[in-house]
């Protein structure tokens, strides 16, 4: 039975059912941000995930807490950082260019309905980009299910370092995909590195004013998400302005469902 | 009436059973648009285009609340809004042609089931306009349910796409509100539409500095939102500025049961 209540979660607290995660990031200085890029976004890093089993007597886990304070001012009061379940759509290596395809975001019981979810997309450097990397275009089947379409196409930055990355500027109408089919690369000179592509379900967007900022998902937020084995939270970077380099300490909590 | 406000519990029993609503939305306002005057709305407004749709929910839950909202934008001193969003009608700024929309719904309003008339209600342009200082007249039903008031607007020369024009200020004396507009005309122009949406709103919050986030924890401030339907429409509009810019919005939809 899945819990339904506060007494439930205090229950599974004190019966050894919780977990807390040291969470640890860094970013460096040279990040960049392309594609859709009025709004700045990095993506800083994954948590620590849930287990590709889980323990006897939990079928998922809730995170309820996430605690997290920088290195530097400049890098941390102001901004948010969105918190979200992670899903991988797949990654590009421009050099090929060779797409691997990943998840669709899926379904998710809503209202006591299955529903088809949709979000939009994040890109990722996890391998830096050459001076030259060409262009690159996406294909994606929109939030509405249509036949999959192609983006226009987006001019990574030159010399991109890991964790660079932004948004995908999607086609007209169109605010977030239910998958990605398949990416591809064109032009550049000898070009070579990996985009990965992230979909998310978000729990919250956290601002940071002070060090160290807490939140409490389930009493402020009101609601959760439910990781299941092997799904794991990850952490955007959100600013207007420069994204500088940090570092990033915290943790995460977790009661486990029954 | 749904249980998810009578308790905590109620809210977290709802959520854990039925599934909440948890989505990103995203989307850029990749164009400049036009500012208000004194005859079309006073408060300059733009509309990020599209939406976000309600999903559809499967008895027992009738509806969803909204329990959480948090936009990002990226510019300061700017206001980001959310609403629910009914499309009243449409003008063809060409033909003239008058397209029908929809009333305003009825929402659950204290346990009661009520007819509602638009919190605002706004001329967005939804087809580049091209028009010289048009005079847009808008027939409509009033707050109480009389018929036939009419509201005057003259827009600027040439709207861009997703400028948006506050209807409220230009309503008949007395007036305070439309639930249902059942005519529109236009004085000049070759191109474009205009169409009109009503809205429930979510949330208004300022963006005082960069990147700002804003909430909307409905418990904490102890108001009561309006109860959404599958096929309702969350729009995002910014106000006070006419230059590019992005929205990123995390919300939360707890199922009413």
């Amino acid at each position: 039975m899945a819990l339904t209540s506060h007494n439930d979660f205090v229950a599974r607290i004190s019966n050894g059912y919780s977990k807390t995660d040291t969470i640890k990031f860094r970013q460096a200085a040279s990040v960049s941000v392309f594609g859709r890029n009025l709004l700045l976004t990095s993506f800083l890093g994954e948590l620590r995930g849930v287990p590709g089993s889980l323990e006897s007597g939990v079928t998922a886990y809730l995170p309820t807490s996430l605690d997290i304070s920088g290195n530097a001012a400049g890098n941390v009061k102001g901004i948010g950082y969105m918190v979200a379940k992670m899903t991988d759509l797949g990654s590009l290596n421009i050099a090929t260019p060779a797409f691997t395809d990943g998840s669709s975001m899926g379904t998710r019981t809503e209202g006591n309905t299955t529903v088809n979810i949709a979000s939009p997309v994040f890109m990722e450097v996890t391998s830096a980009l050459n001076a030259t990397p060409g262009t690159i275009t996406v294909t994606y089947v929109d939030q509405d299910g249509n036949t999959a379409e192609t983006t226009a196409a987006i001019t990574p930055t030159a010399s991109a370092v890991v964790e660079s990355g932004g948004i995908v500027p999607l086609n007209a109408g169109d605010w977030g995909v239910r998958d990605i089919t398949t990416a591809t690369r064109t032009g550049g000179t000898t070009p070579s590195g990996v985009i990965k592509f992230w979909g998310v379900i978000p729990l919250d967007i956290i601002t940071v004013v002070s060090d160290p900022a807490r939140f409490d998902f389930i009493y402020e937020g009101l609601s959760t998400i439910k990781l299941a084995a092997g799904e794991k939270l990850g952490v955007i970077q959100l600013s207007g302005s420069t994204l500088t380099a940090g570092s990033w300490l915290g943790d995460v909590t977790y009661v486990g469902d029954n | 009436m749904g249980n998810v406000l009578r308790s905590l519990d109620d809210q977290i029993s709802a959520w854990s059973t039925y599934g909440a609503v948890q989505r990103c939305f995203s989307m850029a306002q990749s164009g400049t648009t036009t500012a208000a005057t004194a005859t079309s709305g006073y408060v300059t407004m733009q509309k990020y285009p599209g939406g976000f749709t309600v999903p559809a929910p499967t008895s027992p839950v009738t509806g969803f609340y909204c329990s959480r909202l948090k936009m990002v934008g990226e510019d300061a001193l700017t206001t980001l809004m959310a609403a629910y969003a009914t499309n009243l009608g449409s003008i063809n700024m060409n033909t003239g042609t008058f397209t029908d929309g929809s009333a305003m719904p009825t929402r659950t309003v204290k346990g009661s089931s009520v007819t509602t008339s638009g919190q605002m209600v706004v001329a967005v342009v939804t087809t580049a306009v091209t028009a010289t200082t048009p005079l847009v007249t808008i027939t409509y039903t009033d707050q109480d349910g009389n018929t036939g008031n009419s509201a005057a607007m003259t827009l600027p020369t040439s709207p861009a796409l997703n400028s948006v024009f506050n209807v409220y200020p230009h309503l008949a004396t007395g007036d305070t509100g439309i639930r249902d507009i059942t005519a529109v005309t236009k004085s000049a122009g070759t191109a474009g539409v205009i169409t009109f949406y009503g809205l429930h709103i979510i949330n208004v919050s300022p963006i005082q500095s960069s990147a700002a986030i804003n909430r909307y924890p409905h418990v904490a401030r102890g108001i009561v939102p309006w109860v959404c339907s599958g096929g309702d429409n969350i729009q995002f509009y910014r106000t006070g500025a006419t230059t590019t810019s992005d929205i990123l919005a995390t919300f939360t939809l707890q199922p009413d049961v």
